[in-house]
């Protein structure tokens, strides 16, 4: 019989402990499946494809998004327009990182968790770096070789109508 | 989510020793995809097919795509436009212009075949027909000017779109300021329904509301004593019922026009779940589903004889009016009215009952939904139209 789980431990690839409220691990899908079955009685789990770093903000942004969930269940019922609006503008900061850095890091993160909420946002960031932006500065942003031949570049430039830079 | 996990063994962590990483590379096909289908805008998937290889593979894969159609070319200005005009615009719409005058801005724009039409550099061609228009950039060493292409023709690299959304620059019924005039359409081979809700005039709520404003709970106020529903007498004379069937028939005109355009996309595109063509005013949407797509791909469309549009059917219509309607948000409509219209004939997949309206109360969106779900308490009055 297995008391009731407050706390559980995740370590990083680094080697680097951390506890997680349990409210925060139920933002992932994994975590949460592992809490919920009876017949597993956790202590530590790892996430061996996640660095410290990366995982330190896998964390924070689970338990920004638990306060969230539990602050609106305690109003009882759905967040107000300006709580929604708050949380946004925490996600909007929460997703200026480094591109090189941590940005798809932090997206296959999301993924290898099942954290849905983190998942799409770091998703629709990266869509948004696209956006709006020429093929030259897109591949400049995410360090992308342009390896068509001139030929090719030729072609695709008439069929796409646009320049390559 | 995506069900495909990135190889367990590499380790997600940043390489401070490496300096050139292609941050792409990281990423598995699926996951590159999910970040393309968020991208939605069709110029910005276009600029990713000339990024690189992997890119230009991956986008013609995208499900999720976004046309928002530039501008509408008219027939050329500078050459005699009475030659050009007549060419192009059939005499029905001709008669339209005369009989509604200013209430609708010519369609003739619209209704043009997006056929497979070259690019052609807007300024300098003689343009034979007026078409939809995708603007791109400037090609190097091009002249000035931007080039145009059919939505038809920037949709050719994509293979799987399944959902597409089209937005025209405005709405096609030109109106005065103050009034309301919204549309929904649903097509299959022909019209399926088709929701409008207009009022003669819309007054937004000052910023500064008496607080003692004895009216605040009313939402539908009694308007010279009529409450039973009906629509007042002097409707019929004023001109108001005029101006009803002049917001009818220049809706299915727009909508059927709108449909008849879509062909081409749509028996090229056959992996399309969902199809919308809305315009940047918010004035008409035309929704076609699945079903209703494949429909349209097995039994073609009937063709207006005179003008390029789909030919509306008899129809049955359903009409409610209230003089004047106070929505949540404070915002006031007068001469409310609401027409919800089905084809007389049932359609062979037999959706909907006439007598069920759940169709009609999520045709729009709010604040507009509370004003339908008003006005459908009032008293009915029931339409028939001819085809046309």
């Amino acid at each position: 019989m297995s008391s009731p789980v407050e706390q559980i431990t995740v370590v990083s690839s680094d080697g680097d402990e951390f506890k997680m409220t349990v409210a925060a691990a139920m933002q992932s899908e994994q975590l949460k499946q592992m809490l919920t079955d009876d017949s597993i009685s956790i202590v530590k789990v790892p996430v061996e494809n996640i660095s410290t770093e990366i995982l330190v903000k896998v964390i924070e942004y689970c338990q920004k998004h638990a306060d969230h969930e539990a602050a609106t269940k305690a109003n009882g019922g759905g967040a107000s327009d300006s709580e929604a609006e708050e949380l946004n503008k925490w996600d909007a900061e929460f997703m200026k990182v480094d591109v090189e850095d941590k940005l798809f890091h932090i997206l296959m993160a999301a993924n290898y968790l099942e954290i849905k909420g983190l998942f799409d946002l770091a998703c629709q960031t990266v869509a948004d770096l696209i956006k709006g932006k020429t093929p030259k500065q897109i591949r400049k942003i995410f360090n992308l070789k342009n390896d068509f031949t001139p030929e090719e570049q030729e072609r695709l430039s008439r069929q796409h109508n646009c320049s390559f830079d | 989510m995506s069900s495909l996990r990135p190889d367990p063994t590499s380790r997600i962590h940043p390489e401070p020793d490496v300096v050139e990483i292609d941050h792409f590379d990281r990423l598995p096909d699926s996951l590159l995809l999910l970040v393309f289908n968020r991208i939605g805008d069709v110029k910005a998937l276009g600029r990713c097919c000339v990024v690189s290889r992997r890119f230009h593979f991956l986008v013609p894969q995208v499900e999720n795509v976004v046309v928002r159609v530039d501008c509408v070319i008219s027939d050329d200005d500078s050459s005699s436009s009475a030659a050009s005009s007549d060419k192009s615009r059939g005499p029905f719409s001709y008669l339209f212009r005369v009989v509604f005058g200013g209430i609708v801005k010519p369609l003739q724009a619209l209704g043009q075949l997006l056929g497979p039409r070259r690019a052609s550099v807007s300024s300098g061609s003689s343009s034979s027909s007026s078409s939809l228009a995708v603007g791109s950039e400037d090609v190097e060493g091009q002249q000035g000017g931007v080039t145009h292409h059919s939505p038809t023709q920037v949709l050719k690299n994509f293979n799987e779109i399944r959902f597409l959304r089209i937005e025209l620059p405005s709405g096609e019924l030109g109106i005065d300021d103050g009034v309301l005039l919204k549309w929904r359409a649903d097509f299959g081979s022909t019209l399926d329904n088709c929701v409008i809700l207009g009022a003669s005039s819309v007054i937004h709520p000052r910023k500064s509301l008496n607080s003692q404003d004895g009216n605040s709970d009313a939402l539908c106020v009694n308007y010279g004593g009529d409450d039973n529903g009906s629509i007042p007498d002097s409707f019929y004379t004023n001109g108001g019922l005029k101006l009803r069937v002049v917001w009818t028939i220049s809706s299915l005109i727009a909508a059927s026009a709108r449909h008849y355009l879509l062909q081409p996309i749509i028996s090229e595109h056959r992996t399309l779940d969902n199809l919308v063509l809305t315009d940047a005013d918010g004035q008409g949407v035309l929704y076609m589903d699945r079903d209703q797509l494949e429909e349209l791909r097995v039994k073609p469309l009937s063709a207006s004889s005179a003008s390029k549009r789909t030919l509306v059917p008899a129809l049955s219509m359903r009409l409610w009016y209230a003089p004047y309607i106070e929505l949540p948000d404070g915002v006031v409509l007068k001469g409310a009215t609401l027409v919800a219209i089905r084809p007389s004939e049932p359609s062979p997949m037999g959706k909907k009952e006439m007598s069920d309206l759940s169709w009609v109360s999520t045709a729009f969106e709010e604040p507009y939904g509370t004003a339908v779900r008003m006005l459908v308490k009032r008293r009915t009055y029931c339409l028939e139209m001819n085809s046309f």
